[in-house]
């Protein structure tokens, strides 16, 4: 019994299959037991496709095919859509009307946007045009912008840029959560406007996340270094350093009626360190660019909302009790039904999924 | 390794294109089905090369029909344009394209008459690499050769797995068979393996 169960173990690792525990376990066998440990290190081995004469024909394989894949007719991107292109698109008006003219409705309420924030002081960019990428949720994208910067956005979020920068700055906004690569250029400051907070930097790396919904909107400094200043608070300035984290409380009157009365505290803005992951020390908070949903003694309830705009569902919560407990979690291109499975491992509670609706209950 | 000194081949650089660890293939799906970016498709095409032509070999046993079936697949994802986007899963839908176009090979060129799966013994391609074999200690030498004696279902499966990288779910999907059976195959698998490499395993060893 105990060898199959072994084996069980050793074939769910190998196919990537295993949970948490089952790891756990396989790892107190082989910690204890030296045949079975010295059976894992020996099938380490594998006898591998890409070796050289493989990767040799492979590219003359490829070289015949590509004469025939010339003869293709070049198709414009769809019209239906305003997901990311992964590459800024060229300009070529012709092709791409229709796209245009389905982001119509987008721009106009960026235009109003844009007047409201271009009133307090930058009026000049007011006139520039600007691209709006925003990701559905289930979506993420990454987006190069004109200077070089690089943006990978989070699901359910939105950022706005214009076509060309000024010439003495550079300004997007963003509602949502999206990682930032900055292009360095001391000349030109890069500006990022969220609604409770705007993040001045020259050239690093960071994250942000300004969900509405959200309780808090954050900004996480991976390198370099960020000025952030607040538009409720012009005198109230802070320089962020690498690993630290920057919290600002959303004013009650966005928040769900729930979460509300319970911002009771009076904490508006708290500095802390980022958070690493305990098994293999990646940074929590830029997990998501990689494909992976981790949580750390996150309350089920605003987990929830991180699963509703990661697998674009909807989850209604009907157990006072689940909505507060913490959890941790590390999932890697899971589907929503192996994560609430292993949710409940660790916390029992029971769910309906309705594949058609979307709609999860839990109760 | 001389062999390889006249000609202009760069060797890292193929070993560059061909980690299999490297690309993301979503990505480079999304950039094919509307930007029509060829850059994208030649990358997944070399990323999957070696293991689909094995694949398909597996069923067919001939390297020549193998690359044929392999470019046809791919050159019908090329032409599915925009709707490639659709495919949820690009790994496993070409294993199963592969198969598919595999078994009717065998039909219209072997006069085989409705083929099933099953029946067809799996053979995987021989070890081509030179300096792997000849870096091989002897244990790893005998491991392959264990691995080549598995019985076909379990070979496949463990291929597959272990090789491909493909979960249960996926393996299940290709050979049309339920994730507890794949799984029975790849216990089964390691259950002869550590049979087979018993003399081998002990810690002492190291």
């Amino acid at each position: 019994m105990y060898q199959e169960r072994f084996l069980q173990l050793l074939s769910r690792k190998f196919a990537n299959e295993a949970t948490i525990q089952e790891l756990d376990e396989f790892k107190r066998i082989i910690d204890t037991d030296t045949n079975y440990k010295a059976l894992y290190d020996n099938l380490q081995i594998k006898s591998s496709n890409n070796d050289f004469i493989t990767a040799y024909k492979a590219n003359r394989a490829y070289e015949l095919l590509g004469k025939k894949l010339r003869k293709m007719p070049q198709v414009a991107p769809p019209a239906d859509t305003y997901i990311t292109p992964l590459v800024q698109l060229k300009k070529t008006p012709t092709k791409y009307y229709f796209l245009y003219a389905s982001v119509a409705a987008i721009f106009i309420t960026l235009f109003f946007t844009a007047i409201k924030i271009y009133n307090s002081g930058q009026a000049k960019s007011a006139t520039l045009p600007h691209n709006e990428i925003a990701t559905l949720k289930g979506q993420k994208s990454k987006i190069l912008l004109p200077d070089g910067t690089q943006v990978w956005l989070n699901a359910d979020s939105k950022i706005s840029y214009p076509e060309q920068f000024a010439a003495d700055i550079r300004e997007v906004q963003l509602v949502g959560e999206a990682f930032f690569d900055v292009a360095h250029n001391k000349e030109k400051p890069f500006i990022i406007h969220t609604k409770e907070m705007n993040i001045k930097v020259l050239g690093t790396a960071f994250n942000v996340r300004a969900y509405p919904k959200d309780e808090v909107s954050e900004a996480a400094l991976i390198r370099g270094s960020i000025e952030v200043s607040f538009p409720n608070r012009p005198n109230q300035n802070l320089i962020l350093k690498p690993n630290e984290k920057i919290a600002v409380k959303n004013p009650a009157e966005l928040l769900p009626e729930n979460k509300a009365s319970e911002s009771s505290s009076n904490t508006v803005i708290a500095i802390n360190n980022i958070s690493f992951s305990k098994s293999d020390s990646t940074i929590l908070e830029t997990a998501w660019k990689n494909g992976r949903l981790v949580f750390d003694s996150k309350p089920f309830s605003s987990l929830a909302e991180d699963l509703e705009r990661w697998y674009d569902v909807t989850i209604v919560i009907d157990n006072a009790q689940i909505e507060k407990k913490l959890f941790t979690a590390n999932f890697n291109n899971e589907t929503i039904e192996d994560v609430l499975h292993f949710l409940k491992l660790s916390y029992s509670f029971n769910y309906t999924y309705n594949k058609e609706s979307k709609l999860i209950k839990i109760f | 390794m001389s062999h390889w000194d006249n000609s202009s081949i760069n060797k890292k650089e193929f070993y560059q294109k061909l980690d299999t660890k490297a690309i993301d293939i979503v990505e480079l799906q999304r950039n094919v089905a509307l930007f029509r970016n060829d850059e994208a498709f030649k990358t997944l095409f070399l990323y999957f090369y070696g293991s689909l032509t094995n694949f398909a070999y597996s069923i067919t046993k001939s390297e020549e029909a193998a690359e044929e079936i392999y470019s046809d697949v791919m050159l019908k994802i090329w032409d599915l344009g925009e709707s490639l986007q659709g495919i949820n899963n690009l790994k496993s839908y070409l294993y199963r394209a592969i198969k598919n176009t595999s078994l009717n090979y065998l039909e219209k060129y072997h006069k085989l008459q409705s083929i099933d799966f099953d029946s067809i013994s799996i053979e995987i391609l021989p070890l081509h690499d030179a300096d792997a074999q000849i870096l091989a200690n002897e244990f790893n030498r005998f491991a392959i050769m264990a691995i080549k004696s598995l019985p076909p279902k379990c070979q496949i499966v463990y291929k597959l797995i272990r090789e491909d990288g493909l979960s249960y779910k996926d393996v299940s999907e290709i050979l049309n068979i339920s994730v507890n059976t794949v799984e029975g195959h790849m216990v089964n698998a390691l259950k002869k393996l550590q049979k087979s490499l018993g003399i081998f395993l002990h810690p002492a060893q190291n």
